[in-house]
C-alpha cells in the first residue's frame, strides 16, 4: 500500500460489446489471466441486475495503476473491466479508503442540434470510508459548441458516504450538428479524513455520437400540423368554389325537373 | 358553304361539339391550373424543407409545365362532361326558358328553340367547367400527396437531388391527370 498513487481509468465502450474480455487483478496483487466472456450470458442473475452498465474503476492500488501492460492491453482491445473486477474491488475495500466509480452517460436517444441533451453523472463510493471534497469537473464541452441550459459542469460534494452514490444531471444544447466525441470528465477527491493528496480520475466516456441537423430532424419527426392546416386552407377555395358553383346549378335544375314531374 | 355566313344555331352547334374553348374560359382554366400547380410548393417548402429561393427556377419550370397539363385536363374533362350534362339538363332548361318566354307572343317558335339551345349550351358549359375544375383539382392534389409522401417517400430527405421528389410528384401528378382526362367515358 505504500505505492498508493493516482487512479487508473478503465473505460468501456458500450457500442462494441461483441467481444468482451475480463482483465482482473486482485487487491493483493495477484493476476487472473485475461478472460474473454460472451456478454451477459454466463453471469449470475444477481450480478446482472446490479451491475452498472459501464463503470470506471477508480482504484488506487498499485497492481492496477502500475501495471502498464494491463493498461496497454485495455487500450488496445477496448476491454471492459467488468463485474469480476468490481467484485475484487469490493473485497479489497475493507481498508479505510474511499473508492469512487464514476459514470457519464447520455440519456437522449436522438441528439439534435438546438434541442436539449441530458447528461447524467453517477458517482458510486465502493470504498470503506467517506470520500471528502469530491469535485467533478467536465471541461469537454466548448462554449461555442454547447450551450448550458441547466446544471453545472463543475460540481462539488462535501462528503460521499461509503456504499452510497450520487447522481448529477446536466442539460446542454448542442449548437452544431455533426459527429461529436463525448470524452471523460474528471473527478478529484480526498480518499479519507487523513488524506492530504487528492485522488484523481476520469469518468467513463460516452464515445462518439452523431448530432442531427435540426432541419433533418424536423423533416423526419415534426408533425407539421400548422403547415398542413395552412395547406388545407389554401386548397379549400380551389376545391370549394368550383364545387359550390356546380352544386348550386345542379340543384337548381334538378329541382326544376322534379317540380314539373 | 364556304363564304356563307353560318347561322347562329350552326355556330352554337359547332361550339358545342368542338374542343376549343373561348378565351374567357381558357383564362379561367389557366388561372385555376396555375393556382393548383403552385400550391404544392408550400408542401415542399414547409414539409420537405426545400429552400424556396434556392429552387425558385425549378419551382417555376415545373409549375408552368404542370399548369399546362392541368389546363389540358380541364379542357378534356369539360368536353366530355358538357355533352352528358347537356343531355341531363335538357328538359329542365327548356322548361325554364319556356316558362320565361311563354308570355311573349311575338317570339317565333324557331326563336324560342334557339333560345333553349343557347341556354342549354350555357348551362352545360357552366356546369361542365365548374365540375371539371373541381374534379381535376381534387384528383391533382390527391395524386401529389400520394406520390410525394408515399411513393417517393425515400427520395425526400437527405438524398442528394432534393428536387427528385418535387419533379417526380408534381410532374407525374400533372401527367397522370392529363392522361386520365383523355380516356373516353364508357357511355
Amino acid at each position: 500500500m505504500r505505492d498508493k498513487k493516482g487512479v487508473s481509468a478503465l473505460t468501456s465502450d458500450e457500442r462494441r460489446t461483441n467481444v468482451t474480455a475480463v482483465v482482473c487483478t486482485s487487491a493483493t496483487g495477484e493476476f487472473i489471466p485475461p478472460m474473454p466472456i460472451i456478454p451477459r450470458v454466463r453471469f449470475l442473475k444477481e450480478l446482472i441486475n446490479k451491475a452498472p452498465t459501464d463503470l470506471l474503476i477508480l482504484d488506487g492500488h498499485s497492481s492496477h495503476t502500475k501495471n502498464l501492460e494491463l493498461i496497454r492491453k485495455k487500450m488496445k482491445h477496448v476491454v471492459v473491466l467488468s463485474v469480476l473486477a468490481f467484485a475484487c474491488l469490493v473485497q479489497s475495500a475493507d481498508d479505510d479508503e474511499a473508492r469512487l466509480l464514476v459514470s457519464k452517460n447520455i440519456l437522449n436517444t436522438f441528439l439534435v442540434e438546438g434541442k436539449d441533451l441530458t447528461l447524467e453523472y453517477g458517482i458510486y463510493n465502493v470504498g470503506g470510508s467517506s470520500a471528502l471534497n469530491v469535485h467533478l469537473h467536465d471541461g469537454s464541452f466548448k462554449s461555442e459548441e454547447f450551450q448550458n441550459v441547466a446544471g453545472s459542469l463543475d460540481v462539488k460534494w462535501e462528503r460521499l458516504a461509503p456504499g452510497s452514490n450520487v447522481t448529477h444531471v446536466v442539460v446542454l444544447r448542442p449548437l452544431k450538428s455533426g459527429y461529436y466525441n463525448f470524452s471523460s470528465a474528471e473527478v478529484t477527491y480526498l480518499a479519507s479524513d487523513m488524506a492530504s493528496e487528492r485522488k484523481f480520475g476520469y469518468t467513463t466516456a460516452p464515445g462518439e455520437y452523431g448530432i442531427v441537423n435540426l432541419k433533418d430532424y424536423d423533416r423526419k419527426f415534426s408533425p407539421h400540423v400548422l403547415d398542413w392546416a395552412a395547406f388545407a386552407v389554401m386548397t379549400l377555395p380551389s376545391l370549394g368554389i368550383p364545387f359550390l358553383l356546380w352544386y348550386n346549378s345542379k340543384c337548381k335544375y334538378e329541382q326544376l325537373k322534379t317540380k314539373k314531374n | 358553304m364556304a363564304g356563307k355566313k353560318l347561322t347562329r344555331e350552326e355556330e352554337l352547334l359547332l361550339e358545342d361539339f368542338s374542343r376549343n374553348v373561348s378565351t374567357k374560359s381558357n383564362a379561367l382554366f389557366y388561372g385555376n391550373a396555375f393556382i393548383i400547380s403552385a400550391i404544392p410548393i408550400w408542401l415542399f417548402w414547409r414539409i420537405h424543407q426545400m429552400e424556396p429561393l434556392e429552387s425558385a427556377i425549378l419551382f417555376g419550370i415545373v409549375t408552368v409545365i404542370s399548369t399546362w397539363l392541368v389546363a389540358y385536363a380541364y379542357r378534356n374533362v369539360k368536353f366530355f362532361l358538357k355533352h352528358k350534362i347537356a343531355l341531363k339538363r335538357g328538359e329542365a332548361v327548356s322548361r325554364e326558358v319556356m316558362k320565361k318566354v311563354a308570355d311573349d307572343k311575338k317570339m317565333s317558335k324557331q326563336e324560342k328553340e334557339e333560345r333553349i339551345l343557347w341556354k342549354k349550351n350555357e348551362v352545360a358549359d357552366y356546369e361542365a367547367t365548374t365540375f371539371s375544375i373541381f374534379y381535376n383539382n381534387a384528383l391533382y392534389l390527391m395524386l401529389v400527396i400520394i406520390i410525394s409522401f408515399y411513393l417517393l417517400r425515400s427520395f425526400s430527405p437527405m438524398v442528394y437531388p432534393f428536387c427528385c421528389n418535387y419533379i417526380g410528384s408534381v410532374g407525374s401528378a400533372g401527367g397522370l391527370l392529363a392522361l386520365f382526362s383523355t380516356s373516353t367515358p364508357k357511355n
